[in-house]
């Protein structure tokens, strides 16, 4: 019955493989452009590099045939194995990018290569077809994190240099880093302050219904201001503020800069974190607080060992979802002089050079898939829910 | 011993105990018995001072409960309620585990008391240790419960309402499971249940309570057969006979004789007199035959026996 009812041939990865072959010949991965103003023209992956055509062809035909296996044999334990066919085809389209990089090198240190919408789909299919294909965190990490080294190693070895990306990223110098490193500490520092903030609001409201109103109407309520519109409204009172204390001044707090930014960050990464602590406090079993205290356990105890254990899962799961989040509202952050990601991001917006605002996106959604996956394979319950 | 000497207890507006006076005997079963609102759980909270007497003094061995600090009184007291709470996040071993460890036993005498006492419930460490609550049934969760209240080996345990959450079958073999353990260990039991039934087939001694008074504190056959007051026989029931005989296994009132019958037609020596009454109904006879365990004919048990015991009120036990 549970055999007729699945379906034989896999439907999404059997697309996904379908069309990633066919993007092989189809789609332009690459365009070549004299300069950074002047539109380019689109380099096909098959005469530009067979090579990598043949690698990209191996990986998407690999993720078809599994989908053509029998459904037992799919979801066999060994099965995640296959997994590590989805980098395959990734790897191709970068290792085609180094091919056509390198055919420029030294040719001309304005002209470049763009990558097309054939590397982005690329890409995109492996998102997909890495959801899609059964996993573990082993397997995942052993698939990705050899191919992350790989590309770092060819950035520093200069195989990328005639990528747009790459020439973008050399003109900025040290700014990538430092804006970079800005963002992650602004993330960080908000999530930070936000689960304080968070668990706190969470056991208050727990305790008394006055705060469950009061806090949760409040959070809720800056959860509809728009971002910008908030950092906007921070910008009045800290410049007062800053203007009236000088100890405040004096710790580089003003009205606009990390100050403002980091304050509503941390109000927005809150309100999922004290939403989850709350719910998880509210459904703790009243069962088990009774018996433990008539067992003799003292209020320490109970809350250490029963307590913490039972509600940290779901405030983790808060955290995740409330670190997401941030590290994609701290690029709105750069419009008040926050720094970070953002600046590159609108720069680029501002000069119509797509290439320095993919500069920005990239690493944020890297950030946050890899915030993800991380507080993800930490969150794994014991397998043991009341 | 447990002593309560005029103790009152009282919500806010709402009084839940009115000046109790009661003596708990060591090594017994006491039931504390009552509708609900009687304060029968309020007076067992009050031993492990869950709850704190508004008046008056609850005593354990002679020393008031409030001399000790709550958490070292509570450890030499076993505790089982209602909705079991056993730790979600713990194995069924680390459950039973946890006063000893609040006590600060030694692992290698914790592994093996944990042990003892599954085995004791009837849940092998080598089946059960390793599972978590949540795989467990209802009537497994309580055993675990009861295991985990055993595992110090407290003289004194406290029930409250421990089998009601558990099906009518289930609770049966609970309650046989538990009067055979407790006929081993001798604990001073204190049990809160609102069941009649569960009441009569467990308890020693019954305190039955009502609106925070106590109303008749005795043993259950004299509870049976002279109920203080119109509430008392009421709540008992009408059928307090057959409630007394249930108390009573056949062997009681067997005679001796020459077994001329087979062992097919005999019943148990250790089923109760309700139920051989009830074959008498059912077979019209007026003799049976008893058999033990080993299918050997031991007796006779006669139907006028039966009657003449249940008019006189039971004094053959």
């Amino acid at each position: 019955m549970a055999e007729a009812l699945s379906p034989r041939i896999d439907p999404v990865l059997a697309v996904l493989a379908l069309a990633g072959a066919g993007s092989a010949f189809l789609v332009p991965f690459y365009q070549f452009a004299p300069n950074r103003i002047v539109g380019g023209t689109d380099w096909y992956l098959v005469p530009a590099s067979l090579a990598a055509a043949l690698g990209l062809l191996v990986g998407w035909v690999g993720i078809g045939a599994f989908a053509c296996l029998p459904p037992s044999l799919r979801r066999a334990a060994a099965a995640r194995w296959a997994w590590l066919l989805v980098p395959v085809p990734v790897l191709a389209a970068v290792a085609g990018a180094a091919r056509v990089s390198w055919a420029l090198a030294g040719n001309d240190a304005v002209a470049r290569v763009t990558l097309g919408p054939g590397f982005w789909l690329t890409l995109l299919g492996a998102l997909v077809a890495g959801i899609a294909l059964p996993s573990g965190t082993l397997v995942r990490a052993l698939g990705v994190l050899p191919g992350l080294g790989l590309v770092a190693a060819g950035l520093a070895r200069g195989w990328f240099d005639a990528l747009s990306l790459v020439r973008e990223a050399r003109s900025l110098g040290s700014a990538f880093g430092t804006e970079f490193a800005r963002h992650l500490l602004l993330t960080g520092g908000a999530v930070m302050a936000g689960t304080v903030l968070g668990l706190a609001l969470g056991l208050a409201a727990h305790r008394s219904p006055g705060w469950r109103l009061g806090g949760f109407f409040t959070l809720n309520f800056l959860q509809t201001v728009p971002s910008l519109a908030l950092f906007g409204l921070l910008i009045l009172p800290l410049a007062w503020l800053s203007a009236r204390f000088p100890v405040l001044r004096a710790m580089g707090i003003k009205g606009i800069g990390p100050a403002p930014a980091l304050i509503a960050l941390s109000l927005y990464a809150a309100l999922p974190i004290a939403r989850n602590s709350l719910t998880a406090l509210d459904e703790m079993p009243q069962a088990v607080l009774e018996a433990g205290r008539g067992m003799g356990m003292s209020e320490w105890q109970l809350g250490l060992g029963v307590v913490v254990p039972l509600v940290w899962p779901a405030v983790l799961a808060g955290i995740r979802i409330a670190t997401v989040q941030t590290v994609g509202n701290t690029v709105v952050a750069a419009l008040i002089g926050a720094g970070g990601l953002g600046t590159f991001i609108f720069q680029g917006l501002g000069q119509t050079a797509m290439d320095l605002v993919l500069l920005g996106t990239l690493p944020v959604v890297a950030l946050a898939l890899a915030a993800d996956q991380i507080l993800g394979a930490l969150s794994r319950p014991k397998g043991a829910r009341p | 011993m447990i002593t309560f000497e005029g103790v009152t207890h009282r919500f806010g507006e709402t009084t839940a105990l009115a000046g109790i006076d009661l003596t708990l005997a060591d090594h017994e079963l006491c039931i504390l018995l009552g509708p609900s609102g009687s304060g029968k759980s309020t007076l067992l909270r009050l031993v492990n001072r869950l709850l704190e007497a508004t008046a008056g003094r609850v005593l354990v061995d002679g020393r008031e409960v409030r001399s000790y600090r709550p958490e070292a009184l509570r450890r030499t007291i076993g505790y089982v309620i209602q909705n079991v709470g056993l730790f979600p996040h713990w194995k069924v071993r680390e459950n039973v585990a946890t006063v000893p460890r609040l006590l600060g036993w030694e692992p290698a005498r914790i592994s093996s008391r944990v042990e003892e006492v599954l085995d004791l419930v009837g849940l092998p460490a080598r089946t059960y240790g390793g599972r978590y609550p949540h795989e467990l049934s209802g009537g497994e969760a309580q055993r675990v419960g009861v295991a985990r209240a055993l595992a110090s080996d407290p003289p004194i345990l406290l029930l409250d309402e421990p089998f009601s959450a558990v099906d009518p079958l289930g609770r049966h073999r609970l309650q046989e499971e538990f009067l055979a353990i407790q006929r081993r260990l001798r604990k001073t039991v204190v049990f809160v249940t609102h069941d009649v039934d569960e009441a009569v087939r467990l308890g020693d001694r019954i305190a039955l309570l009502k609106d925070g008074h106590l109303v008749q504190y005795d043993r259950t056959e004299v509870l049976l057969e002279a109920p203080a007051n119109p509430f008392v026989s009421d709540f008992l029931g009408q059928d307090r006979t057959l409630k007394r005989l249930s108390r009573v296994p056949a062997s009681a009132l067997a005679r001796p004789g020459a077994p001329s019958a087979g062992a097919a037609l005999a019943l148990a020596e250790d089923l109760d007199l309700r139920l051989v009454l009830s074959h008498f109904l059912e077979s019209g006879t007026d003799i049976v035959p008893l058999k033990n365990r080993q299918d050997r004919i031991t007796g006779w048990l006669h139907r006028g026996d039966l009657e003449a015991w249940a008019r006189a009120g039971g004094s053959a036990r």
